[in-house]
C-alpha cells in the first residue's frame, strides 16, 4: 500500500530528495545526489517497484542519468545517456524531462537540442525517435532563452504530446513514429505571423486521464502590452483544447498575467487546474506577491491562492518544472523557487508553507505517493 | 599508456579502449567538450595546434577541467 510521499528536487548543486509519510506532517531531506551539477528533470517511475531517475547535466563532462531503486537513498549512473548518433552534427547539450514509456521498462527523454530518445532499458541504452527529431521543421526550431529544449511529453494511448521551446506543440497518433505541429491557436509574441504554424515558445502542457483529449498550456505569454511589429497579442499566455491539441483557445482572461512557466491539473478533477503567473518583463511574481492561481471549471475564471505566502518582497521565478501536486485525496501542490524554497500548498493551495527555505535554486519538482 | 602521433589519434584511442572516460571528454561529434582542457605536457593544445598536434614518444597528455565558479 502506497504510503510514503517522495519528493524530486532537482536543484542548480544537485538533487535533493524529500521524504514523508502520508500526512505529510514532517518532510525529511537527503542529497544532494550527483553534487554540484544541475538537475533539470527527473522522474518517480511507479510501474511496479518505484524507481527514480534524475538528469545530472554537467557542463564539464555531459550528461548522465542517474537512477534509484532504494526511494532516493542513493544513486548511481545508468549505463549510457542519450546520445545523438556520430554522423549526425548534433551534440546532446541538456535533458529536459524524462517521463514512463509504453512499456513497463521504457523511458522518453526529451533533451536540447530538442529532441526525443527512447530507452528499453531503464535507462541503460538509449535511441533517438527520429519521427520527431528529424522532423523537418527541426532546423527551423530557435532557441528560447533556456536554450532548444523538448521538456514536455505527454503519452495518451496511441497519442504522444510533445512541447518544445521555440518550437511549438507536436502530436503523434500513431504511438510516436511520426509527428505533426498543432498549434492552432497557440500564439506567438516574436514573430511577425502572430499564430504561425509552428515556433512557438511553449512552457508547459498537461492532460488529464479522466478528459480525452482536454489539454492544457501555459504558452509564453506576457504580449498583452506589445506595441511592436505585429501589434498586441493579449491573453495567449494559458491556454485549453478539447481536441486531442489540435486546436487551443484562450482560458488566460481573469489572471493578472498570462506569463508562467509551469501549469499543473487536479489528479481527481480534470476541471480545476493551476498556473503561477509571473510579470512578463522580469519572470517574478507580479507586485512581489506570489501566488498561484487556480480555476475549478475548466478556465472560464481564476482565483488567486496565497495564504500562507510572502505578501511583498518577494521576486522569485518558478521554472517550468517546479509545480507538481500529489494524488492523496485533498492534495498538495508544491513548487520550488529560483531562490531555493521549496513551498507546499495543503488542500488543493488553500493554506501555503514553506517546507525548505534555503536550497540552491531549483529547476524542476516531481512529486509521487508510493 | 597510448600510442599516438597526434592528439586526435589519441583521443580515438581513448575512445575505442575507455568509452565511457572518452565520453567524458569528447562530445558525440567528437568535439572536446567546451568547459575541459587538454594539456600536451605543460601546453595547453590550442598552442601547439589543437587536436592536430603532434606527440612525441614520452609526451604526457593531461585532461582538466576548466576553472569554474558560482
Amino acid at each position: 500500500m502506497a504510503n510514503r510521499v517522495i519528493l524530486c528536487i532537482g536543484t542548480k548543486k544537485g538533487l535533493f530528495v524529500a521524504e514523508a509519510s502520508k500526512p505529510r506532517q514532517r518532510f525529511t531531506l537527503r542529497g544532494p545526489f550527483g553534487p554540484g551539477v544541475s538537475v533539470y528533470s527527473s522522474l518517480i517511475d511507479t510501474r511496479g517497484t518505484p524507481r527514480l531517475y534524475a538528469s545530472s547535466c554537467n557542463p564539464f563532462f555531459g550528461m548522465k542519468v542517474l537512477s534509484s531503486t532504494d526511494l532516493g537513498k542513493s544513486f548511481k549512473e545508468t549505463k549510457s545517456a542519450p546520445s545523438f548518433p556520430k554522423d549526425d552534427g548534433r551534440a546532446l547539450a541538456n535533458i529536459w524531462s524524462l517521463e514512463p514509456g509504453k512499456d513497463r521498462k521504457e523511458l522518453l527523454c526529451g533533451v536540447e537540442p530538442a529532441a526525443l530518445f527512447r530507452s528499453r532499458d531503464g535507462g541503460d541504452s538509449w535511441e533517438m525517435v527520429p519521427g520527431i527529431s528529424n522532423h523537418p521543421h527541426a532546423k527551423q526550431w530557435h532557441p528560447g532563452n533556456g536554450g532548444l529544449c523538448m521538456h514536455t511529453i505527454l503519452r495518451d494511448g496511441n497519442r504522444v504530446h510533445l512541447g518544445i521551446s521555440t518550437g511549438g506543440h507536436y502530436l503523434s497518433e500513431d504511438g510516436g513514429e511520426t509527428f505533426n505541429a498543432a498549434n492552432k491557436g497557440v500564439g506567438a509574441g516574436f514573430t511577425p505571423d502572430p499564430y504561425p504554424e509552428f515556433g512557438q515558445c511553449v512552457h508547459k502542457i498537461v492532460g488529464h486521464k479522466d478528459a480525452p483529449g482536454r489539454l492544457y498550456m501555459q504558452n509564453h505569454g506576457g504580449w498583452g502590452e506589445w506595441e511592436g511589429p505585429g501589434g498586441r497579442r493579449p491573453d495567449i499566455g494559458v491556454l485549453r483544447s478539447d481536441d486531442h491539441g489540435k486546436t487551443w483557445r484562450s482560458i488566460a482572461k481573469g489572471l493578472p498575467s498570462d506569463f508562467g512557466f509551469p501549469i499543473v491539473v487536479h489528479p481527481h478533477n480534470p476541471d480545476v487546474a493551476y498556473v503561477l503567473p509571473l510579470a512578463g518583463a522580469t519572470r517574478t511574481c507580479p507586485d512581489g506577491a506570489p501566488a498561484v492561481w487556480r480555476t475549478e471549471n475548466g478556465g472560464n475564471s481564476w482565483g488567486r491562492l496565497a495564504k500562507g505566502m510572502p505578501k511583498r518582497q518577494s521576486y522569485f521565478t518558478v521554472l517550468r518544472d517546479a509545480m507538481d501536486i500529489d494524488e492523496l485525496k485533498s492534495p498538495a501542490i508544491y513548487f520550488g523557487t529560483t531562490t531555493g524554497q521549496l513551498w507546499l500548498g495543503r488542500e488543493g493551495g488553500e493554506k501555503w508553507e514553506c517546507l525548505f527555505n534555503s536550497l540552491p535554486p531549483i529547476n524542476c519538482v516531481k512529486v509521487a505517493v508510493v | 599508456m597510448l600510442g599516438a602521433s597526434t592528439l586526435r589519434a589519441l583521443l580515438t584511442e581513448l575512445e575505442q579502449q575507455y568509452p565511457a572516460l572518452h565520453r567524458s571528454v569528447c562530445d558525440e561529434t567528437g568535439a572536446v567538450r567546451r568547459h575541459v582542457n587538454l594539456f600536451i605536457n605543460t601546453d595547453h593544445m590550442r598552442d601547439r595546434g589543437g587536436l592536430d598536434s603532434p606527440l612525441a614518444p614520452g609526451d604526457e597528455v593531461t585532461i582538466m577541467p576548466a576553472v569554474s565558479g558560482g
